[in-house]
């Protein structure tokens, strides 16, 4: 497993295709915290929205990255196509902490050049750890959702726009949930984006309280989908 | 020999199209099959069956254990990566110790005469070329069962007789090789039993009347007028590589003479002549 994972980094940083959303999340970071006085909470929510869009960006392109004969092969060596599809989630999970990690280090850096000045009060190691737990969360539901539209899963071209459009949906559920009720018979089944990030709303501090929910819902949201994948990709094969 | 894999009913669709149909078919240890038929008849389709990378859409695969398969594919994906790093990390992924990979590495890239190669990119690897890291990766280590797809599209000679010597070598081991080709020379060399897909079935072939062939390989140069090679020579030939500006085919010994003088006559030039052996 470990050096199927470092074959897929080899194969995956060479393809350069992770330096778009890379510079995004950098560009997004620079920007969002060019400011001072910001409140933590809200500042960390606001970036965690964002990496849910870069890690389902991520993971979807990184569907095409593998070609067909090359997977073929690998699932032979294995003699394994499940542990070959979990690699492949492991090591977009580890993308994805690389980034959660990035999105917390970034502000903690800033706020230390510019004199503690960023943020309205003082950040405390468990906002540090807090932070990352939340963003790696979020990073995972991206990854699953972006992972579910395998090109041999969803073979139609429009696959980008529906990965979008999922995307869209579940950052944007709740508010579609209050324009029209009945929705929410069908917009459970999209990413629960709106729900973990609505969690903090009004919140000064990530308590353990607050936590234990949208954690919970990340998780479960993309373990399901995760297993989804797995049972899909065993069915259609090659 | 003992059966290790047996396929019982297997049928294939694509869509509405049909490829295969209630196809039986028992492989024993160390047997060698080879499957011919046109474009398209199914071959690699019912490799990838046998080894489970496709499913058919009816009809049963059964294995006597959990194989190992080791496999070359037709077209070899360009990467990104080198030669060395590629063997390298399919070896390890494999499963097996890293010096034995580097020594496995060395000796192979030496026998293909690709010791040159080793540190240049994938991508910018000739089509030959390719399909000779596709070899290396299959012959890293021993299979239970090697399924070949057209192996030897683009190699040189020279590379083509080190691979038939090292799978015959494989085989004598008792591993069953499964090959689809189109080249009844490779047939001729490799299998003991060859089927042809015709009709979605498999139809039984001869192999016995290939056997006794000695070839000779004929190199010629394309006229600069377009020509084409004559139908009934083209039924003569049993393996041919088609480059620009050049044709090299590989024809019974029996057969060298006729087929010279008609493709003079035809306005090739003849390049090169010389026994398989040599």
């Amino acid at each position: 497993m470990r050096e199927l994972i470092k074959y897929e980094s080899r194969k995956y940083f060479k393809s350069n295709k992770i330096i778009m959303p890379l510079l995004f999340w950098i560009l997004f970071l620079r920007v969002c915290y060019s400011e001072g006085n910001l409140s933590y909470v809200p500042s960390i929510v606001m970036s965690m929205g964002v990496l849910f869009f870069v890690m389902t960006w991520i993971s979807f392109s990184y569907q095409e990255v593998e070609e067909l004969i090359s997977e073929q092969l690998l699932v032979l060596k294995l003699q394994s196509a499940e542990l070959y599809n979990v690699s492949k989630f492991i090591f977009l999970l580890l993308i994805g902490l690389g980034f959660s990690i990035l999105g917390i280090a970034f502000p903690m850096i800033q706020n230390l050049l510019n004199h503690f000045s960023i943020f309205n009060r003082e950040i405390i190691i468990p906002d540090i750890i807090n932070g990352v737990v939340l963003h790696f969360i979020i990073a995972s539901v991206g990854v699953a959702l972006g992972a579910l539209f395998h090109p041999r899963i969803i073979k139609d071209k429009m696959s980008v726009l529906m990965v979008v459009t999922a995307a869209i949906l579940g950052y944007a559920k709740g508010p579609i949930i209050l324009e029209f009720p009945i929705s929410k018979f069908v917009l459970w089944i999209f990413p629960p984006v709106y729900d973990i990030l609505g969690s903090f709303n009004g919140q000064e501090y990530f308590d353990l309280q607050h936590m234990i929910l949208p954690i919970l819902y990340g998780c479960v949201y993309s373990i399901i989908i995760a297993v989804i994948q797995l049972i899909c990709l065993k069915k259609v094969k090659f | 020999m003992s059966a290790i894999i047996s396929l019982s009913n297997i049928s294939k669709k694509f869509g509405r199209n049909e490829v295969l149909s209630n196809i039986n078919l028992t492989i024993q240890k160390g047997q060698s099959i080879a499957f011919v038929g046109n474009n398209g008849s199914g071959k690699s389709t019912l490799l990838k069956i046998v080894c489970g990378l496709t499913n058919p859409t009816s009809g049963e695969v059964k294995c006597a254990k959990r194989l190992k398969f080791n496999y070359v594919p037709e077209h070899f994906p360009k990467m990104s990566i080198t030669v060395k790093q590629y063997l390298t990390h399919m070896g390890l992924i494999e499963g097996m110790p890293e010096n034995k990979v580097q020594e496995g590495i060395q000796e192979l890239l030496k026998s293909f005469f690709m010791e040159q190669m080793t540190d240049s990119q994938m991508k910018h690897l000739s089509k030959g070329s390719l399909q000779k890291v596709a070899v290396i990766q299959a012959l890293l280590s021993k299979p239970d069962v090697l399924l070949l797809d057209e192996p030897l599209s683009g190699q040189d000679v020279k590379s083509q007789r080190k691979f038939i010597s090292m799978v015959k070598e494989l085989n004598e081991q008792g591993v069953a090789i499964l090959m689809s080709c189109h080249e009844m020379f490779l047939v001729n060399q490799l299998s003991s039993e060859a089927y042809e897909i015709k009709n979605m079935q498999l139809e039984p072939l001869d192999v016995t009347k290939y056997t006794d062939y000695d070839y000779d390989i004929l190199s010629f140069e394309k006229p600069e007028m377009e020509a084409n090679i004559p139908a009934v020579i083209t039924e003569m030939i049993h393996k041919l590589d088609d480059n620009e500006g050049e044709i090299r085919m590989v024809v019974p010994r029996e057969d060298s003479n006729q087929i010279l003088m008609q493709m003079l006559q035809k306005g090739f030039k003849l390049r090169a002549m010389k026994g398989i052996d040599e």
